[in-house]
């Protein structure tokens, strides 16, 4: 599959948010592991830049949908790991029930339009 | 090693955060730069090749923003807006998405949209209609040549303070003094006059208007000719009378008469027995100085002698006779202002020069005007209250519409949801909806041009009984259409924007949730759509108290008593004198066609009058006996009629003292009058009218009052009761009278028999105005019966709209609240307690609006006074039916959802959704 930037933004911001509460869902991440592990699992078609995650990121933690907090570690250095606050698990839950009808919706569109 | 944390720092430099925030975002996106570095080299890049790329990390040139963005103060409510335009796009990008969006939204629910367009429509179109008529008859300039440059000169009175004489004519010598003495603010001053005529040429013999002008009116005006030349004289050659008989035809005559022909032009036409030469046709449109109807032709000053007859012959160089309107043209760079100081010292002098006729008697200018200025400022009142009313009805459909799309909204919420979880902004998707109802607005001025175009004929044919059908052109004119596109524009704005707010708002949570735990939100009281409830019962009782009052005032016109008969009487007119008879003849003619008309069989009385019921008369200035007759001061300007033997009891008004006119009151006998018993008791308070004697001005003789008739109505059915008095026709001849027919049985039946008895005599006779009284009376009655007309028709379309507006608010609250219903009927309520309620609750609502609206409309009404008709402005008959009326008609409907209610069954309620 070849890497491609989905080019409505608004579909990008609205499906990263998305990803990035998924991430959230099972375990607390610093913002490093949260593009990693994007880029990752999607198998290197979304690839998050620096510019767009952490504005993002704060983003969703001013909504109060994410909390970060320093985190120190023995023999590490201090850092910053987010993880999802119960309002953003119930908007997660709801984002997860929208994008499934969207991408129903989509699917839909897409096989009437080839049948 | 890279220092990443300068980068970042360099980088949030113009964001101007806290510095302990500052510090720990540096510390982060370093951290996440330098791993990200790290890694690059691990991938086999070059320390440098890795610094390259990981810089351009936060190359982006939205970053600053971005970061500021999300870290600023927290607003409460909905997120900034970042995503408002897509890259590269302004404020109208994607727009033409928005638009075939909506189109395809409107198209997919064709009930909506018929719904919305068809109230929003009819409301477009009450706007279109009556903005076509106010700006033809008040905003349009007169179809001339720089209409700004021209002024009206009227004649003030400081004597004759009574409506309608504030701004009068002014006499023809005065005019000529003022034109010769006043040349240099003016760059020309034309008089005219309007005149009966009688065209016998290119068809049947006809009546039409003509108006006798001055020489240069046209070049005053400007005026080009369609066909041939426009006349052109000068002050000299206006007094050389006859010397001149050419005519000016109106475009409309040309058409209508002569079938366009140009072959017109140059020939010889027959006006009043007269040849006159048709020298050119006028350009299509124009009326001169005339706003409502113009002349069907023109004739120059010089040819009076030939066209005009009686009174108006006979005063035309009379210095008191105030006959002509006059129009003026400013000079070059001279103001109005400056134009009435240099008349003023000419009018002073006038009156010195002339103490008898000009008697505190002043020259006003105002801008041109084709309307009297009072009358204007009638019309101005009766303009604004009906841009009002259909402002109001418009309001109405608006808020129906807004409640349609509140009631649609709730189907949109979840489209509205996914929007937003897709990251759509607020701004963005109230750009959507806006977009949607501003082609719902558009698209119902599309439908109200057309339902505007078929009532301005019914608004027109409404029109007062002195306008001939191509009086004014209502039409769709480039105001008109601007108008209607601005009407179309805001309403789409302002039903579209309360809903647009509210569906737009990022309420996720609420909006995806299964809704049985929804608070129903139309049972609270004020909740955006009860509060547009209240809004439309608001709006439409204030229209319907205008009409209701405008209807008491029709009502208490047809009641009044116009002080004669008013079933059984035929009216018909006629000129001798344009038809060559004088004197004697004039007068035999009119003795064989009363011998004839008498003679029929159902007929029982038949009478000549200088003017018909309703036409008023000329006025004379009248002096009692004992004060000075050659000082006009002590004399009452009083109209009056002149009437042939037997007048009284045929038309219907009775004598109350003394005795009618007979057949012994001759030219040769004593002068004696009738008066009405006003002008007895202005003239004599508190005496015997009968045998008092009075002298007219200008007369030697002296007349004796040997009657007093009942007051009646002259001029209208509203005015106040006024000094009136009767001449025997023996002794003051008119040449043009109208013939008044009293009938035993339905007077239009004898209409053919009468008219061909006058035509018998000379078939060459034009017969004019042919009507029943009946007609008269309803046509007198134009202005009470258009109000009422156009504002109980507009009253009635706000109720309806009111009423289908509260229907669909309690029926989509019903069912919003068919759980809540039917849990309450599990409880053990009753189906008549759901009805209570429901109809409670829809009362509280409207009887809220109702007390606002009560307040208003009494506040709104004050200015109606001189409109209406023996109704007081607060008149509790009005205000306590229209409130009545209002809350039956939310009470009907909201009965049909409340039954709905009430038929509930709790099982099926409480399985739904």
């Amino acid at each position: 599959m070849p890497k491609t930037d989905i080019p409505d933004r608004e579909l990008k911001k609205g499906s990263t948010e998305l990803l990035i509460l998924s991430l959230l869902d099972a375990r607390a991440r610093h913002g490093y592991d949260i593009g990693r592990q994007i880029e990752v699992k999607s198998h290197g078609v979304v690839q998050l830049h620096v510019a767009s995650l952490y504005p993002l990121l704060y983003r969703l933690e001013k909504r109060g949908w994410v909390a970060g907090r320093w985190v120190e570690r023995a023999g590490e250095r201090r850092r910053r790991y987010y993880r999802l606050t119960p309002v953003g698990r119930k908007v997660l839950a709801e984002q997860k029930d929208t994008w499934r009808a969207f991408v129903a919706a989509v699917n839909r569109v897409v096989r009437t339009a080839h049948a | 090693m890279h220092d990443w944390r300068r980068a970042v720092r360099e980088r949030l430099a113009s964001v101007g955060l806290e510095p302990h925030q500052e510090a720990d975002v540096v510390e982060e996106l370093a951290q996440e730069l330098e791993e990200r570095h790290a890694r690059a080299m691990r991938e086999g890049q070059t320390p440098e090749e890795a610094a390259a790329s990981v810089s351009r990390e936060l190359a982006s040139d939205s970053f600053s923003a971005e970061i500021r963005a999300a870290l600023e103060t927290p607003p409460p409510g909905p997120e900034p807006d970042a995503g408002l335009a897509p890259p590269g796009g302004g404020l109208l990008s994607g727009f033409r998405e928005d638009l075939r969006y909506a189109a395809r939204l409107l198209v997919k629910s064709p009930l909506f949209t018929l719904a919305a367009v068809g109230s929003l429509g009819l409301g477009v179109g009450a706007n279109t209609t009556i903005f076509s008529l106010v700006s033809e008859v008040l905003l349009n300039p007169l179809p001339v040549h720089e209409p700004s440059r021209l002024v009206s000169l009227f004649t003030t009175d400081a004597k004759n303070r009574d409506r309608f004489q504030g701004f009068m004519p002014t006499s023809y010598p005065n005019f000529r003094d003022y034109r010769e003495q006043s040349g240099r603010v003016f760059s020309g001053a034309a008089a005219t006059l309007f005149t009966p005529l009688s065209l016998t040429s290119g068809g049947e013999p006809e009546q039409v208007f003509g108006e006798v002008v001055t020489g240069n009116y046209f070049d005053v005006l400007g005026a080009q000719a369609a066909e041939g030349r426009m006349f052109s004289f000068t002050a000299a050659e206006d007094e050389q009378l006859g010397a001149h008989p050419v005519v000016v035809l109106s475009h409309g005559l040309w058409q209508r008469r002569f079938g366009a022909s140009p072959k017109v032009v140059g020939s010889l036409i027959e006006i009043d027995r007269q040849r006159f030469t048709v020298v050119g046709v006028a350009r299509p449109g124009f009326r001169g100085v005339n706003t409502l109807g113009g002349p069907a032709l023109w004739l120059p000053v010089s040819a009076r002698r030939q066209v005009l007859t009686g009174f108006v012959d006979e005063n035309f160089d009379n210095r008191r006779a105030l006959l002509t309107n006059i129009v003026a043209r400013l000079a070059p760079s001279v103001t109005i202002a400056q134009a009435q100081a240099a008349l003023d010292p000419i009018a002073a002098a006038l009156e010195k020069g002339y103490p008898q006729d000009n008697d505190s008697r002043r020259a006003a200018l105002t801008p041109v005007t084709g309307l009297n200025p009072e009358f204007r400022q009638d019309m101005s009142v009766a303009g604004a209250v009906l841009m009002g009313v259909v402002a109001l009805v418009l309001l109405i459909a608006c808020a129906n519409v807004a409640n349609l799309l509140l009631a649609r909204a709730a189907s949109r919420r979840r489209e509205i949801a996914i929007r937003i979880a897709l990251g759509a902004s607020r701004g963005r998707l109230i750009r959507q909806l806006l977009t949607e109802s501003t082609l719902l607005g558009l698209l119902a001025g599309g439908v109200g041009l057309l339902i505007a175009r078929v009532s301005q004929g019914l608004l027109w044919s409404l029109r007062p009984p002195f306008l001939n059908a191509d009086a004014l052109s209502l039409g769709m004119s480039r105001p008109v259409l601007a108008f209607t596109l601005l009407v179309s524009l805001f309403t789409g704005l302002l039903f579209g924007l309360v809903p647009a707010l509210q569906l737009s708002r990022p309420q996720l949570t609420e909006h995806l949730k299964d809704r049985t735990n929804r608070p129903s939100g139309s049972a609270r009281l004020f909740a955006m759509r009860n509060v547009l409830v209240m809004a439309q019962v608001a709006l439409s009782l204030v229209t319907l108290v205008g009409a209701g009052l405008f209807l008491r005032s029709l009502q208490n016109a047809q009641r009044t008593d116009p002080g004669f008969d008013t079933t059984h009487l035929l009216l018909l007119s006629f000129d001798t004198g344009a038809e060559g008879y004088s004197g004697e003849a004039a007068e035999a003619f009119e003795g064989t066609v009363l011998e004839r008309v008498r003679a029929l069989p159902t007929v029982k009385g038949a009478v000549l009058a200088s003017s018909a019921l309703f036409n008023g008369g000329f006025s004379r200035t009248v002096f009692p006996e004992g004060v000075d007759p050659n000082d006009r001061r002590n004399g009452r300007l009083t109209p009056l009629n002149e009437v042939s033997p037997g007048y009284f009891e045929t038309v219907g008004v009775p004598i109350v003292r003394g005795r009618g006119f007979t057949e012994a009151d001759r030219a040769s006998t004593p002068m004696v009058a009738v008066v009405n018993e006003t002008m007895a008791r202005r003239l004599w308070p508190d005496q015997e009218a009968i045998g008092k004697r009075f002298r007219c001005f200008g007369e030697t003789w002296i007349i004796e009052v040997v009657g007093m008739a009942r007051d009646a109505k002259y001029f209208t059915i509203g005015e106040d009761a006024q000094s009136f008095f009767y001449f025997p026709l023996a002794q003051h001849p008119s040449a043009a009278v109208t013939l008044h027919v009293r009938t035993e049985g339905d007077p239009s039946t004898a209409v053919g028999t009468v008219r061909g008895q006058v035509q018998s005599l000379d078939a060459r006779m034009p017969i004019t105005n042919v009507q029943t009284i009946r007609q008269l009376f309803d046509q007198a009655l134009w202005a009470p019966r258009m109000a009422a007309s156009l504002l109980g028709a507009f009253g009635a379309l706000a109720l309806v709209l009111a009423a289908l507006g509260v229907y669909g608010v309690v029926s989509y609250s019903v069912a919003e609240r068919r759980q809540e219903i039917g849990i309450r009927m599990a409880m053990g309520a009753r189906p008549v307690d759901m009805l209570r309620m429901v109809i409670r609750q829809t009362l509280v609502t409207a009887s809220i609006g109702a007390a606002v609206a009560l307040i208003a409309a009494y506040a709104a009404t004050r200015g109606l006074g001189n409109l209406l008709i023996g109704v007081p402005a607060g008149d509790p008959v009005t205000f306590g039916g229209t409130l009545a009326m209002i809350l039956a008609a939310a009470l009907a409907a909201s009965a049909w959802p409340a039954w709905r209610a009430s038929r509930t069954d709790p099982l099926v309620a409480l399985r739904y959704d």
